[in-house]
């Protein structure tokens, strides 16, 4: 028996140990290796740099830039966050709840941007908000509302709603496919007997799928900020660069542009840093005020 | 039999990723070694990593035209788009190519990677060298290949050839209206009602970066000189940017925008949206670099008479300017081949590369370019810089500055963007860039390249 166990724990090492190297290769000694270069002036190109203590957060505290970029993160994680996950939430609830026969339509079209190339998403809503060539001020003109025509990623007013448009596109999707399989894990059973004592749609969304899908928000929710920190580089970079002048930034975007076009790497580091823990700081308190009180 | 299955199973899946590792092929890269042997040069390989872009075929042709005339050297060669993304970490692996051209100094600094010491003192190449139909570099190179080129003395990136950068226009267009390109900034202005007329927007520039070179950069040579450009952009002099040239430079852009000339949609569009514009005759103008007949190629109407002129602004000298950029080829000081790279140069400079360079909307910086011999090659848009290099009326600024101090060129684009949409005074833009100017001059991290000692 205790060769048995023994085959067995080799075999499941045999599966294991060559992803585990990869992972801490490619994955965590990178990681470690940040908060070292963070500390450093390297420019990404020689091997003669110096260690700079905190002279890099020092930097960062004082960098009106960056405070501007950071300003725009906070702002896709409140508009963002609202709306993201409320239609993800209502899309669920519609597409395991309601009789609708075309649920499984729905279902596929709210997830296709997951599935899309974000590069190939970013070029095409550039055209869709081009002023004289897109689509959108096109159905302006045609609905006669030309005065609400706009120059979409070209104006300081407006560019920011046009990118949280197209995040919000390509996120909802991915939020829908977890509310769905948790809606879907919950018992029939209880929904049967919350329908016996009279409860009716709302209520028993209120009292029956909310509460029940809290572990699946909590998750989510890290998921989310990650996106909103990580994620949305793509969009911001392709479509606008952090511009007009600035106005649509993003830590990431910043952080990629003082690495490659500055070539600060070790600035750039401790903007990933700076990240890093404020990632970690609200899922922290996010998971503390979400815990259940025994 | 169902452990030995799953054993095998782990060990495909293990040599299946550590094969991803080992795969070294694309289908950019060509690795050939050319017909007969006959005689030896010192060298049997050559490895390139060279941008191509808007020069479609011109590299390859280059190659091509090498293993003509070095026949048995092994030339591996990537030439695509994405090299510039590729530099940094092949120069900072073991795996070095021998000869790099770098488009975008925005992803890899070619400068920051000399100071680095990652590049080869190339100035060997022009004391010594001769071309590969026997010319002497030092005596055919134009000094201006030379000059902005130094880093601490040494000389990083022979500046062969040079691509050019003004306001191209469709001369057909301004031909049936009865237009003339103006050749200033009154005569845009009273130009531009009419061309407003007939649904042509008169200026605009198809992205941020184009509208920093082409309109203010060179706007201040026009302005005031070559030294008002330098003091500004190069040398970061104190109150340059509160001069009479920038001042006159912005106030020209904030009355054109306020008169309604400038199109301000531009903002929100791509420069490839904007440059099919251009082709259909909505945009009088537009600035661009010399790549652009070869980059819109199949895409530019039959009867389009693409041309290009200067920006349409003088001042103190009298003289209109262009922007000019020489084409940036590194050698990498831990290169292999070096001497295989010196002979790819000297092929670039031979009177057969001049004609290839030519068909690119290039120009070698050479001393007896045989311009009646390249006439052919040129299309017509071209012949026209060419004539102006000749010319003692038209002026060339340098655009090296953006490869010196990206945060000086980020301050410009943002200003000009906020110039453009209102947001500050043309007072208020030369009182924004001499501060981001000073920040730059005060910032030790920064390496300097002024012309004098300060």
């Amino acid at each position: 028996m205790k060769n048995d166990l023994a085959k067995k724990k080799a075999l499941f090492a045999a599966f294991v140990i060559p992803s585990l190297a990869l992972y801490i290769y490619f994955v965590l000694v990178p990681f470690g290796q940040t908060f070292y270069y963070c500390m450093t002036d390297w420019n990404g190109m020689t091997k003669n740099y110096h260690f700079i203590g905190f002279d890099n957060f020092r930097k960062l505290f004082q960098d009106n830039e960056f405070w501007n970029a950071f300003f725009h993160n906070i702002k896709y994680c409140v508009y963002g966050g609202v709306i993201i996950f409320s239609m993800a939430i209502f899309n669920a609830v519609i597409v395991t709840q309601s009789n609708l026969k075309e649920k499984n339509f729905y279902r596929i079209l709210f997830y296709v941007p997951n599935i899309l190339s974000p590069v190939i998403i970013c070029v095409i809503w550039s055209f869709i908000f081009s002023p004289n060539w897109g689509v959108l001020n096109s159905i302006l003109r045609f609905l006669h509302l030309d005065s609400l025509q706009r120059v979409w990623i070209g104006d300081k007013s407006t560019v920011f709603g046009a990118l949280l448009t197209v995040w919000v596109w390509c996120s909802i999707g991915f939020y829908m496919l977890l509310y769905i399989a948790a809606i879907e894990g919950i018992p029939k059973d209880v929904f049967e007997a919350a329908e016996i004592d009279g409860a009716g749609p709302w209520n028993q969304f209120w009292h029956v799928t909310f509460p029940l899908i809290k572990e699946t928000t909590k998750t989510s929710l890290v998921f989310f900020f990650m996106n909103a920190f990580g994620g949305i580089f793509s969009i911001v970079h392709v479509m606008t660069n952090g511009g007009p002048s600035g106005s649509s930034d993003v830590l990431t975007n910043y952080m990629y542009n003082e690495a490659f076009k500055s070539s600060r790497f070790g600035y750039a580091t401790a903007i990933g840093v700076f990240m890093i823990l404020v990632i970690s700081l609200v899922s922290g308190i996010m998971f503390a005020l979400t815990r259940d009180k025994d | 039999m169902k452990k030995l299955l799953s054993i095998l199973l782990v060990s495909a899946m293990v040599v299946s990723l550590a094969a991803c590792g080992l795969q070294t092929s694309s289908p950019a890269v060509s690795t050939e070694a050319s017909g007969e042997e006959s005689e030896k040069p010192a060298f049997d390989k050559l490895e390139l990593l060279m941008f191509t872009g808007g020069y479609g075929d011109m590299w390859q042709e280059m190659v091509d035209l090498f293993k003509k005339t070095y026949p048995g050297v092994e030339v591996t060669a990537e030439l695509n788009s994405e090299t510039d993304d590729k530099v940094r970490a092949r120069l900072m692996s073991d795996d070095v190519p021998d000869l790099i051209y770098v488009s975008d100094s925005t992803k890899f600094n070619q400068f920051e990677a000399a100071q680095s010491g990652m590049l080869r003192d190339m100035s060997d190449f022009i004391e010594n060298d001769v071309t590969s139909d026997g010319r002497k570099v030092s005596e055919i190179l134009n000094p201006s290949a030379i000059d902005n080129m130094k880093v601490g003395g040494k000389l990083y990136f022979p500046g062969i050839f040079s691509e050019y950068f003004g306001w191209f226009y469709n001369e057909k267009l301004y031909q049936d209206n009865g237009w003339e390109f103006p050749k200033n900034w009154e005569e845009l202005n009273k130009l531009a009602p009419a061309m407003l007329e007939k649904g042509v927007e008169p200026f605009v520039y198809q992205h941020v970066i184009y509208g920093a070179r082409g309109y203010v950069m060179t706007g201040l040579a026009a302005v005031g000189g070559e030294d008002a450009y330098r003091a500004a952009c190069i040398d970061l002099e104190e109150g340059a940017w509160n001069g009479e040239a920038a001042h006159t430079v912005a106030n020209n852009l904030n009355d054109l925008v306020k008169s309604g000339y400038f199109m301000t949609e531009a903002l929100g569009m791509d420069f490839t949206q904007l440059q099919v514009d251009f082709m259909n005759n909505k945009l009088a103008m537009i600035p661009c670099g010399t790549w652009l007949e070869k980059e819109m190629e199949g895409y530019i109407p039959e009867d389009f008479k693409l041309r290009i002129a200067p920006l349409p602004m003088t001042g103190k000298d009298g003289k209109h300017y262009y922007s000019a950029d020489q084409n940036k080829l590194i050698v990498p000081e831990a290169a292999k081949n070096v001497e295989a790279a010196k002979a790819f140069l000297g092929v670039m400079l031979s009177k057969e590369g001049q004609k290839i360079a030519a068909k690119y909307g290039n120009i070698p910086i050479v001393n007896d370019m045989d311009t009646e011999s390249l006439k052919e090659y040129f299309s017509d848009s071209m012949l026209s810089i060419v004539e102006a290099t000749q010319s003692n009326d038209l002026g060339f600024v340098n655009n090296i500055a953006y490869a010196w101090y990206p945060d000086l060129m980020d301050a410009i684009m943002n200003n000009l963007t906020d110039l453009v949409l209102g947001e500050i005074t043309p007072d208020e833009f030369c009182t924004k860039m001499e501060e981001a100017t000073k920040s730059v001059r005060e910032d030790s991290s920064i390496a300097k390249y002024y012309t004098y000692e300060h």
